[in-house]
């Protein structure tokens, strides 16, 4: 018995002294993962430097990050779960900061890293399905990232950590039904995330804030225009309320604000309220998300007669910065083919219609 | 617009058609505007009372989620306004009558649109 104790008390021990052998191995892990990250920050400050940087010119955010993701990959080839920790964080960086075709070959080397260490249903894979999702919506393949979620979604759903990727998933689900016309799917897959946020997140969380933006969108698409009002006004209020008047992502329901009162036929409030949503825009925003609203704005110009105000907003905005987004192109030649068409340029209008129809093609894939 | 055009705007409008097709659940205005252009092709070909009927559904489709005093019912009302003068003489009178109540409409609502062009040329003798 008392053998039976001793060796049941040393297996305790080994067991406990295991446990911590794994966490200092995990918190090195963390350690050098995030090490890896912040390096790429400091890099990124040092640039700014003129004494600082080591080269005649300031390399910039992309270059930086690629060098960042090929150091990655030499020290860290030994350690596949820290190395795919470190790519699908830098990879997430390279969709914003350079493109998402950039960014597609390291995130989809972290998700192949954490399927062979970590297996299907984990969460660290789960993770990088949602991001390798995001690239591949973003380059117009919906169908390979809905796929995707939909994976992510039932590794999340039983996991108490969870949550917040959940909500994710779901609301990059509403998004992808949305583009691709299935606006009934999308708001369940909303409402689904809407209730998990308040929990997840908090209801005063800009992320919870901003699936009431999304939420209006979808009613407008279902042509619940008092609904997509009130949706709009809400996530206004609050993100002023919590967050001030200068808050960036305020732009979108804003904007969408807008575009409701149009569509009621309240011309004047519609303008105000873009114009502001634009104005706010220029402030906070870069120049790739200032062009839907851009592109809203200048059509809400045309559609009132403003053309030579709609072509200066158009003309504002610049092509390489949405170089890889199909629907923006789409949106962007669709505007542009409108406004040549009221110019009574038909022959321009037909070369721009085609050019958005092209587009709006790689979207539906 | 010339025969090779219209070719060109029937086999757009055919896509269009198949596509709406494959999205029940596509906004109203999308459904509007492909329907536009199916009235204008009606209208091209002859088929007057079958525009008139699809119009005045899409009119009554639009008016019922916007109202009545929004810009794309009052482009529909314009459209309405070309295809009765082209029907049959006994329309005029009606085309007249919704052409000055779409201008007094735009001028209440201080707005100028591109398309209220086709309207003076529609409303004219």
């Amino acid at each position: 018995m008392a053998f039976l104790a001793l060796t049941s008390a040393a297996g305790v021990s080994i067991y406990q002294a295991e446990i911590a052998a794994t966490s200092a191995r995990r918190a090195e892990l963390e350690a050098s993962s995030s090490g890896r990250v912040s390096d790429f920050a400091l890099a990124m400050f040092r640039e700014l430097s003129a004494t600082s940087r080591t080269g005649a010119t300031p390399k910039t955010p992309p270059q930086i990050l690629q060098n960042a993701i090929n150091d990655a990959r030499a020290q860290l080839a030994k350690d596949p779960a820290a190395l795919a920790k470190v790519l699908n964080a830098l990879g997430e960086l390279q969709i914003e900061l350079d493109s998402p075709s950039a960014a597609e070959s390291a995130v989809f080397e972290a998700l192949a890293l954490n399927r062979q260490t970590h297996g299907e249903q984990n969460l660290e894979t789960a993770k990088a399905m949602v991001s390798y999702a995001i690239i591949r919506q973003k380059l117009g393949d919906t169908q390979q990232a809905e796929l995707m979620l939909n994976q992510a979604l039932a590794i999340f759903a039983p996991l108490t950590v969870g949550q917040r990727p959940w909500v994710m998933a779901q609301s990059l689900l509403a998004n992808i039904c949305r583009i691709t016309g299935r606006s009934v799917a999308a708001l369940q897959h909303l409402d689904a995330a809407r209730a998990i946020a308040k929990t997840a997140y908090g209801a005063d969380h800009p992320n919870a804030i901003s699936l009431e933006t999304n939420r209006g969108i979808l009613l407008k698409a279902l042509d619940r225009l008092p609904d997509a009002h009130a949706a709009f006004e809400l996530a206004i209020s609050a993100y002023q309320r919590t967050q001030g008047a200068s808050f960036p992502r305020l732009v979108w329901p804003m904007m969408n604000l807008g575009s409701v009162q149009e569509r009621q036929g309240q011309y004047t409030q519609a303008l105000s309220t873009m114009r502001a949503a634009v104005t706010l825009g220029k402030r906070v925003l870069d120049a790739n998300n200032l062009v839907s609203f851009s592109v809203n704005y200048a059509n809400s110009l045309r559609s009132v007669g403003a053309l030579s105000e709609a072509a200066d907003v158009i003309d504002s905005i610049a092509i390489p910065d949405i170089h890889e987004r199909p629907d923006l192109l789409s949106n962007y030649y669709l505007a542009r083919a409108m406004l040549a068409h009221d110019q009574r340029q038909l022959q321009k209008a037909e070369v721009e219609f085609n050019l958005a129809t092209a587009w709006a093609e790689k979207i539906a894939g | 617009m010339d025969l090779v055009r219209w070719q060109a705007a029937q086999s757009s409008l055919e896509s269009a058609t198949k596509i709406l097709a494959t999205l029940p659940e596509s906004s109203v205005y999308t459904r509007t505007a492909v329907k536009q252009i199916r009235v204008r092709w009606l209208m091209h070909s002859g088929q007057i009372p079958a525009a008139l009927v699809l119009l005045q559904n899409a009119i009554d489709e639009l008016t019922a989620i916007s109202g009545d005093k929004t810009l794309e019912v009052l482009q529909l009302q314009a459209l309405m306004v070309q295809l009765l003068r082209t029907s049959e003489p006994a329309n005029l009178a009606r085309a007249q009558q919704l052409a000055n109540a779409i201008r007094d409409t735009l001028d209440a609502l201080a707005i100028h649109p591109a398309w209220a062009v086709y309207l003076a040329v529609a409303a004219s003798p």
